[in-house]
């Protein structure tokens, strides 16, 4: 137990794995093929973390890139499902509606920072999660790739929605904040997948 | 992998292949039986099982379980229904694609 924590402290400080779903492969891995080595722990364990230093590097860069290419594709495959679309056709409808009531200037002075508004919730407890051993690449991942498409709300689209002059800006804005709503969906989503493998692990803990 | 174009492109199906033949399998197993099947002819490096292995899980093509072994996490990824299915088809397009390679490195000679 103590080899096996000592090899994590080591992942963690010395290589930066800091992710825990990454962690949990490379640390077996290597495990393993400590196992394979003759000697004692402490005779073979400086020299072959020294000799898999690159392997190392390499897996957390490679799952990593793995990691963000995998939440752009979930991120693009809820964007162009139906259940996205109704959403965002409903926004669109809101917005018509209480644009028409009310007017555009007044929309905007209560609503124009909606879109950045709504996922502040997931933002601040992902943020808290980096600060804890359990953060995983995956949720970190789901909410980067979400969080800089609603950013480029913040730094333009904003502007493009406050200066138009025609209705052309309501499909834009309700993009957006259909974006954010959607935000809670993926983000549950990701931690109910991770949840369901770390099951599998619970069942057999049990005794 | 072994240092060859030929193989490259081929590392999912020979997973596939092996999760269809053994049920479930962690990483380093895989780069062991891979080994032990080719007699060392052909290794599959971690740098490339591993992202492989992270993309067919977010596929649908396989899927995880985690268990506690000697007081650490272990891994294993096993076939979903769509992965065993997309292994059929797979492997019976590997199996034309040898069978034309074949007929065009060694044409059948005619008398």
């Amino acid at each position: 137990m103590d080899n096996i924590l000592r090899i994590e402290k080591m992942l963690i400080t010395k290589n930066g794995v800091v992710f825990k779903d990454i962690r949990i492969e490379i640390l077996d891995h290597l495990a393993t093929e400590l196992e394979q080595k003759n000697g004692s722990f402490e005779e073979v364990f400086p020299v072959f973390f020294e000799s898999r230093k690159d392997f190392i590097n390499n897996m957390n860069i490679q799952l990593n890139k793995q990691s963000t290419k995998t939440a752009k594709k979930q991120l693009f495959k809820t964007i162009v499902s139906l259940k996205f679309m109704a959403v965002y056709i409903l926004a669109i409808v809101c917005t018509s509606g209480i644009v028409y009531l009310k007017g555009k200037v007044w929309f905007l002075e209560n609503f124009d920072f909606m879109p950045i508004v709504i996922p502040i919730p997931i933002c601040a407890i992902t943020l808290y999660s980096l600060f804890t051993s359990k953060r995983l690449a995956s949720t970190i991942s789901v909410v980067g790739v979400t969080g800089t498409i609603l950013l480029t709300y913040l730094f333009l689209f904003i502007h493009i929605v406050r200066k138009a002059t025609t209705l052309y800006w309501i499909p834009v804005y309700s993009f957006f904040i259909t974006i954010a709503f959607v935000f809670y969906f993926i983000y549950f989503q990701s931690i109910k997948v991770q949840n369901k493998k770390f099951n599998t692990l619970k069942n057999t803990l049990q005794p | 992998m072994k240092n060859s174009q030929l193989y490259k492109g081929s590392l999912t199906t020979i997973v596939m292949k092996l999760l269809e033949e053994n049920g479930r399998m962690y990483g380093y197993e895989i780069t062991q039986k891979v080994k032990d099947i080719t007699k060392g002819e052909l290794k599959i490096t971690e740098g490339a099982l591993y992202p492989a292995l992270h993309k067919m899980e977010a596929e649908g093509i396989v899927e995880v379980e985690v268990e506690n072994v000697d007081n650490r996490l272990r891994k294993y990824y096993k076939l979903t229904q769509k992965g065993t299915s997309e292994t059929i088809n797979k492997l019976a397009e590997l199996e034309e694609f040898i069978k034309n390679m074949q007929s065009i490195v060694q044409p059948k000679l005619d008398f």
